[in-house]
């Protein structure tokens, strides 16, 4: 096993005499990955009109020109991907919306197309990690960064489906609450509002995306506007009420300049590697367990107390191999079994032959028997002819001698008579 | 799922579909536009609405803004194929997926009417890497005497080689090739690195040398072995300490003559697992001419031998980064010295010789600051970058993929083969002002 170099104890800092020239890493680090793009992937989830859209489009401060939906459509979520440039960084976002959230009356699984989403991407994302010829380097990554979480403003408490969704998106993404339509309550509600969601956020436990120090100015109120209006020279995105204007950008109106610079401004990174580095971990980890392979990774489990020959596997590795040997015993078990049958119609055909070979020669000797006492009656038969005919030819001979000794007395008696 | 290698193992149960891009009214309007003007210049297609295949590309780059890269053109080069025309419909479908793949998107992409703040995106990832550290691991290989110790104490300004650390009483010249580690951190501007220098006392330096090389590989193996441990690891570290070397600075000898076939096989078995870059040692024993001749001689070799050294020019790369590739691989491999002396009025590092110094920063004098400059100022990221991308995965693909079968019908596994050639890598810690006996551990092969 190859030992990792460690520092030793004191540690060994060493001081260069001059400039070597490695902090120009950074640069050459940013300068790749510019090359390669950069993606942000960020969705949205709140409640139908709650103004998922008009934030979005104001943090941007660009028209994304999403389709408004109304309240009759089925859970669903809705991604797209734009491009946004500003000072030749070109960020390559991902927008995915949940539609239908909450409109159902049966509100029980009214987050699970986010949810599933979510997973989906992270389930993408480890499959490509576990291939064989994989591409990480040029992988779209698809995993969603941050989630950002509408809460309308009814400046009691907490609804009971966000507060069942949250805990479920807590574990899976970072999760920005958010309070939706911060200008329809008051300063003191607001503060009475905050309050009362950090502390039923506190009693559930739940893991909410907050770097800054100062917590009390979570979760944060936003306001979003599609509209624009000339103020002062500057085109101005604005809520224009009767009464008054209420300014997206104006600090004093809402939290939402800290939203856009957190998100924006100072966090973009964090939040993409805190989903590579937790909640990714957390997902393939939980995966790899549900497949089968020990947690620690360092003791197989050896307690087959029941006999059970199949031990969990430590890693990776071990899976690959186990599955391997599965499959060739698997293809040998095959091919034993063709063979059997091959073997098994081999001999069919082989007693069929032979059958017919019996046959066959059983004729061949019938046939034979047949010839053979044919020939015998015809030789038997040959032979009376043969028979027959010396028989007739002896007769003959005979007759024709008596016929001559005929003859001949005549002859002789002829003769007699002329002589006397 | 059993199957071929490249087959995934673990089939998921329900995946949403892949991101599409949903183009908004303004965009499509836009495209249709272009669409139009293209056709416009095509009399025959004013007709029937199509675009000639070929045109599609053109299109497709004046709607990204030059330059396109290689990959958008060959994907839609591949994807316009068959066809001989191409209408609108076709063409925004084909044009959604080219867009999913670039962040270039020219007229299409969306500007913030006012400031919005993502623009610091490229200082919010420098910071992270400032707070984090990099390791960066070197290996040197080349006989004794070659000047190694002292060109890596050149290069980082401080000792960092283990002659500079080690027990005054020396060595001497070990018989079999033996592997020592010295790790620091250095800190520039707050920018730390953690720096592993690896070198490799005894190589070339037995009378029979067959193989000398093979320790080595076997420890370069072992780095990528452990990574891959850690890596697959279920429970495993969110930082995986990174001890895989990134660069191979091989030694080559001043004889003039070209290289031996020793250095040849060394550098056939070192390059498929680690960037390798050649230097020429003591340079400063060539006169320039020869030491042209020398560096073409060499390069002359390593072509012949199919021998690529840093920077290779890969596929991925932009035009501008293959003509530098280009660029630096003309002047490789480069004639380094090393110093022994640094003048007290100028400050000027060089090495003192009866006949004059060599000035080591002279880019007249030698070829170390172009060295310096490639190793560190403008190719450490990429040296990085290639080790995990290319070497490790090579690697990795090699121990993760079954064997060729060698079946003859029965179900023997070859799972021995599976195993990594394992290596004790010797780490040599001692700062040179504590223990007075530094061991020196023999090395062990499996």
């Amino acid at each position: 096993m190859a030992t990792m170099r460690t520092l030793a104890p004191s540690g060994r800092r060493l001081t260069a005499t001059s400039r070597v020239g490695f902090d120009t890493l950074p640069d050459q680090y940013v300068n790749r990955e510019q090359q390669r793009g950069f993606r942000f992937n960020i969705a949205c989830i709140g409640e139908t009109a709650i103004g998922k859209s008009a934030l979005l489009d104001s943090l941007f401060d660009t028209d994304f020109e999403q389709k408004p939906h109304n309240h009759d459509e089925e859970p669903h979520v809705e991604h797209s991907c734009k491009v946004v440039s500003e000072g030749g960084v070109d960020l390559q976002l991902t927008i995915t919306c949940s539609v239908g959230y909450g409109d159902q009356i049966d509100r029980t699984d009214t987050y699970k197309p986010l949810l599933d989403y979510v997973d989906a991407q992270f389930e993408e994302y480890l499959q490509e990690e576990l291939k064989m010829n994989r591409q990480l380097h040029s992988y779209t990554d698809t995993r969603v960064h941050a989630c950002l979480f509408l809460v309308s403003p009814t400046g009691t408490c907490l609804k009971s489906m966000d507060l069942v969704a949250l805990k479920k998106l807590c574990d899976k993404v970072n999760v920005i609450v958010v309070i939706a339509k911060a200008d329809t309550i008051t300063k003191s509600e607001l503060e009475r509002f905050k309050q009362t969601l950090r502390e039923e956020f506190a009693a559930n436990g739940l893991q909410l995306f907050q770097p800054e120090v100062d917590t009390n100015q979570y979760p944060l109120a936003v306001v979003g506007s599609q509209e624009k209006v000339v103020i002062g020279g500057e085109s101005v995105r604005v809520r224009q009420y009767p009464w008054g204007i209420v300014e997206v950008e104006n600090d004093d109106h809402s939290d939402f300049l800290r939203l856009r610079n957190l998100l924006l401004r100072t966090h973009l990174e964090v939040l993409r590697l805190s989903t590579h580095t937790t909640f990714y971990e957390r997902y393939r980890q939980r995966r790899l367990v549900d497949l089968g392979f020990a947690p620690s990774g360092r003791h197989t489990s050896t307690s087959g107390a029941d006999g059970d020959a199949e031990d969990v596997p430590e890693s990776l590795t071990e899976v690959y191999e186990q599955k391997r040997r599965q499959y060739k015993e698997l293809m040998a078990r095959k091919e034993q079994q063709l063979k059997e049958q091959f073997m098994q119609k081999v001999n069919e055909k082989e007693g069929e032959i032979r059958k017919i070979e019996k046959e066959l020669r059983g004729k061949r000797d019938e046939l034979v028997n047949i010839h053979r006492s044919e020939e015998a009656k015809i030789k038997a038969a040959l032979q009376a002819l043969a028979r027959d005919r010396a028989a007739w030819q002896a007769e003959c001979e005979a007759r024709r001698k008596e016929e001559m000794s005929k003859d001949s007395k005549k002859k002789d008696k002829k003769d007699k008579h002329r002589h006397k | 799922m059993e199957g071929g290698s490249q087959e995934v193992l673990y089939a998921p149960d329900d995946v949403v579909p892949a991101h599409t891009v949903s183009l908004t009214a303004s965009d499509t309007i836009t495209i249709a536009r272009a669409f139009e003007a293209a056709l416009s210049d095509d009399d025959a297609a004013a007709n029937d609405q199509t675009l000639k295949a070929d045109d599609v590309v053109s299109l497709v780059a004046s709607l990204l803004g030059e330059p396109v890269s290689d990959n958008i053109m060959e994907f839609v080069l591949d994807r316009t194929e068959g066809m001989d025309r191409v209408d609108f419909k076709t063409f925004l479908h084909l044009f959604t997926e080219v867009l999913l793949q670039t962040t270039e998107w020219g007229k299409l992409k969306k500007q913030p009417a006012s400031v919005v703040g993502f623009h610091t995106y490229g200082d919010q990832m420098q910071r992270q890497i400032l707070h984090e550290g990099v390791n960066f691991n070197i290996i040197l290989v080349g006989a004794s005497g070659l000047g190694k110790s002292t060109f890596v104490d050149t290069l980082f300004k401080s000792s960092v080689s283990w002659r500079a650390n080690a027990n005054p009483t020396g060595f001497g010249i070990p018989s079999t090739v033996q592997i020592h580690t010295l790790t620091h951190v250095l800190e520039e501007k707050s920018m730390r690195v953690k720096l592993s220098i690896t070198d490799t006392p005894g190589f070339a330096d037995a009378i029979n040398n067959a193989d000398a090389w093979q320790p080595i590989c076997d420890f370069i193996d072992a780095q990528h072995s452990a990574f891959l441990d850690a890596e697959l690891a279920v429970e495993r570290d969110v930082n995986i300490p990174d001890t895989r070397v990134h660069a191979c600075i091989y030694f080559i000898e001043p004889t003039g003559h070209g290289l031996s076939e020793l250095d040849m096989q060394a550098m056939l078995s070192l390059q498929e697992r680690v960037n390798l870059v050649p230097v020429i040692a003591k340079a400063d024993t060539l006169t320039r001419d020869e030491l042209e001749h020398f560096k073409q001689r060499i390069r002359e070799d390593m072509t012949t031998a199919n021998i690529l050294p840093f920077p290779q020019s890969r596929p991925t790369q932009s035009e501008s980064q293959m003509m530098a590739a280009v660029r630096l691989l003309e002047e490789q491999p480069f004639g380094i010295v090393g110093q022994n002396f640094t003048d007290p009025d100028t400050g000027v590092r060089g090495r003192k010789t009866r006949f004059g110094v060599v000035e080591i920063d002279n880019s007249e004098h030698c070829d170390f600051s172009k060295l310096q400059d490639m190793l560190i100022r403008t190719h450490m990221h990429d040296l990085r970058m290639v080790t995990r991308e290319v070497h490790y995965e090579n690697y990795r693909r090699r121990n993760l993929e079954p064997p060729p079968s060698q079946d003859d019908g029965s179900v023997t596994d070859d799972f021995d083969q599976q195993q990594p050639p394992q290596q004790q890598a010797v780490v040599d810690v001692a700062p040179s002002t504590t223990s007075t006996q530094s061991k020196v551990p023999a090395h062990s092969s499996v």
